[in-house]
């Protein structure tokens, strides 16, 4: 692996996609698609 | 002994050449430590998989692999709520907390505190943070001893000696980087066991028994529960109690316990750091299930495969030297109960779909409290024959489950998993009170006392001394242990106890910045005092002591403020 010469700045954008916000909708997203799956499958196994 | 009556060779070269491989691998890459800075944060050189799997190392000790599945087996799926609260508080550190440590280039949380208040506030949430983890890393290392000592046939102290020594000769040598490349490697052999064990599970089910009838009966019989929204402040696990209060816990573990703020810090960049934690906030919640259900589908293994009489054997064995007579009987009811048991759950697979369905169900839920019957008679048993054994035997399911009706090969895998995930979890613990012992208190005392600067070596001496230090406590403490009742547990809540306050000194540091050093102390300790009265005069779960202590020291401290007299703001606050 490649070593950097520095400390990169604070407000460095993510290395994919451009901006911070679009990961946390990711992660949100992701969720609230595992509370979805979760109360489907209480609902279907009950 | 549980199962067989000892390892096969080809298990011990598994799980020995594992855990080997992977020490002298970490040993290897970190060597060249020159430094306290390199001791503390690995040079900062680490990318984020590395730092995500070092964080879901760190949270995840072998508890979650000996206790987790047995808890589903028992309670079922509802402990995946624990976790609801995780990708939120991931989301909050990544976007709050990590540019402010960043920007101020601290290396302890506890650090952070005096640039935006004062010492005594750094002082007093590094020792509540000492005394907290430096228990917590001691039943880190006694809670899976136990177990292993009796499945692997070794006295409890040599476990307790073997494993401490271990995990403490590669961090004292190789510092943070060590113990973050080790993790990145246990935490893949951890996720590998894992799959393994839920397709072994699943393969061992009988013919005619599919995943979606395994998954029907769990559900049949309360163990399919990943989801309640019923709002019940006593209800230890539901939607409002783990996205709520489990944001509050997990907000506070990950953004103030030292021994995961230094997985982060020790990032290349800022990016990286934020990346590590969001990786964990993608994946935790689906491991935990994926954990809880391999129980579930162990549950449902046992349906049609007869279980003990009581998963630990080697206490039932103690009950059976002198109460022969009893334990026969419970054996003879219990393979009653159980033949009823299997009956019953072939009959409702047949009736699924049909108007006979839900009488199946009645049916297989009677025959099943009729068995559940029996277990308590035989814990009833252990407690009149030894009243200060544990009668629960939940720990012992996924083990006797491995040693019992996995292939060679494969159990010596399943250990290296519970051996690799103590380790990596204990490593995070001493790594951590180490490096706050020498940054926040020696280091800062000495600066205090008007001392110049050591040399960088004679820093790191001190880190990699005060690291072993707190190992021999560790070690000590779990030594000793089991003269506690109910050790584990009370930790556990101990912790909770704390973290609210902890993690309440923090959003007053980050989000009101008006707040200074005074107030936030006061609130602190009228917070804390307030979870204590909690704890004792009250019946609210656990969880929720995270959020109001937080909550209560926001509070106060903006009380006291308002009615104290103006002060000026310094510029490092308004920074």
């Amino acid at each position: 692996m490649s070593e950097p010469s520095g400390p990169s700045p604070i407000d460095q954008p993510p290395p994919f996609w451009s901006r911070w916000s679009q990961l946390y909708w990711l992660v949100g997203g992701l969720l609230a698609a595992d509370v979805l799956v979760f109360w489907l499958l209480t609902r279907w196994a009950s | 002994m549980t199962g067989r009556a000892a390892l096969a060779w080809q298990d011990w070269v598994v799980l020995i050449g594992t855990i080997a491989a992977i020490v002298l691998y970490g040993g290897w890459r970190s060597r060249g430590m020159r430094s306290v800075d390199s001791f503390v944060r690995g040079d900062a050189q680490l990318r984020w998989p590395t730092i995500g799997l070092s964080i879901m190392a760190t949270q995840a000790s072998a508890i979650t692999f000996l206790s987790t599945p047995g808890q589903a087996f028992d309670d079922g799926m509802r402990f995946v709520q624990f976790y609801l609260g995780l990708p939120l508080a991931m989301i909050v550190i990544s976007a709050v907390f990590v540019p402010v440590y960043y920007r101020l280039k601290v290396r302890t949380a506890y650090e952070y505190l005096e640039h935006r208040f004062d010492a005594r506030v750094r002082l007093l949430v590094g020792a509540l943070f000492l005394v907290g983890r430096g228990l917590a890393t001691g039943i880190t290392i006694y809670a899976p001893s136990i177990i292993l000592s009796q499945i692997l046939g070794w006295p409890l102290q040599a476990t307790i000696w073997a494993m401490g020594l271990v995990v403490v000769v590669y961090t004292v040598l190789g510092g943070t980087r060590a113990v973050s490349i080790t993790q990145t490697h246990q935490m893949v052999v951890m996720l590998t066991g894992l799959f393994v064990a839920a397709i072994v599970v699943v393969l061992r089910l009988p013919d005619g028994v599919s995943l979606g009838g395994a998954v029907k009966i769990a559900g049949a019989l309360g163990r399919m529960n990943p989801i309640s929204f019923d709002f019940d402040l006593d209800s230890r696990y539901n939607i409002w109690s783990g996205v709520i209060g489990g944001f509050f816990l997990q907000l506070s573990y990950f953004g103030t316990d030292q021994s995961q703020v230094q997985r982060y810090l020790s990032g290349r960049s800022v990016a990286e750091s934020r990346l590590g934690l969001l990786f964990n906030g993608l994946f935790k919640v689906p491991m935990q299930f994926l954990i809880l259900f391999t129980g579930v589908m162990v549950f449902v293994f046992y349906v049609f495969s007869r279980p003990p009489v009581h998963f630990d054997r080697p206490t039932m064995a103690r009950v059976e030297a002198n109460h022969g007579a009893e334990v026969a009987a419970l054996d003879a009811r219990q393979d009653q109960a159980f033949g009823e048991r299997r009956a019953a759950a072939i009959v409702y697979l047949g009736a699924l779909g049909s108007p006979d369905e839900d009488t199946a169900r009645g049916a297989l839920r009677a025959a099943a409290d009729r068995f559940d019957h029996v277990h308590n008679d035989a814990k009833a048993l252990i407690h009149q024959a030894l009243p200060a054994a544990e009668t629960r035997d939940t720990d012992f399911v996924f083990l006797s489950f491995v040693l019992e009706h996995l292939p060679i090969g494969l159990v010596g895998l399943l250990l290296a998993v519970i051996l690799c995930a103590a380790m990596s979890a204990v490593a995070s613990g001493l790594i951590a009170l180490g490096v706050t012992t020498t940054v926040d208190f020696y280091l800062r005392i000495r600066q205090g006392l008007g001392r110049p600067p050591a040399s960088a070596i004679h820093d790191l001496r001190v880190s990699q001394a005060a690291t072993i230090a707190w190992a021999a406590i560790a070690i000590g403490f779990a030594s000793v242990a089991s003269l506690f009742a109910n050790l584990i547990e009370a930790v556990n809540i101990l912790g909770s106890i704390f973290y609210g306050p902890i993690l309440g000194v923090f959003v007053v540091a980050l989000f009101l910045r008006r707040v200074t050093a005074l107030p936030v102390l006061i609130g602190a300790i009228a917070a804390q005092a307030l979870i204590v009265v909690l704890f004792f005069a009250s019946h609210i779960a656990f969880l929720w002591y995270n959020a109001l202590g937080c909550a209560a020291v926001i509070a106060v401290s903006l009380v006291v403020q308002a009615v104290s007299p103006a002060r000026p703001v310094t510029p490092q606050v308004a920074s």
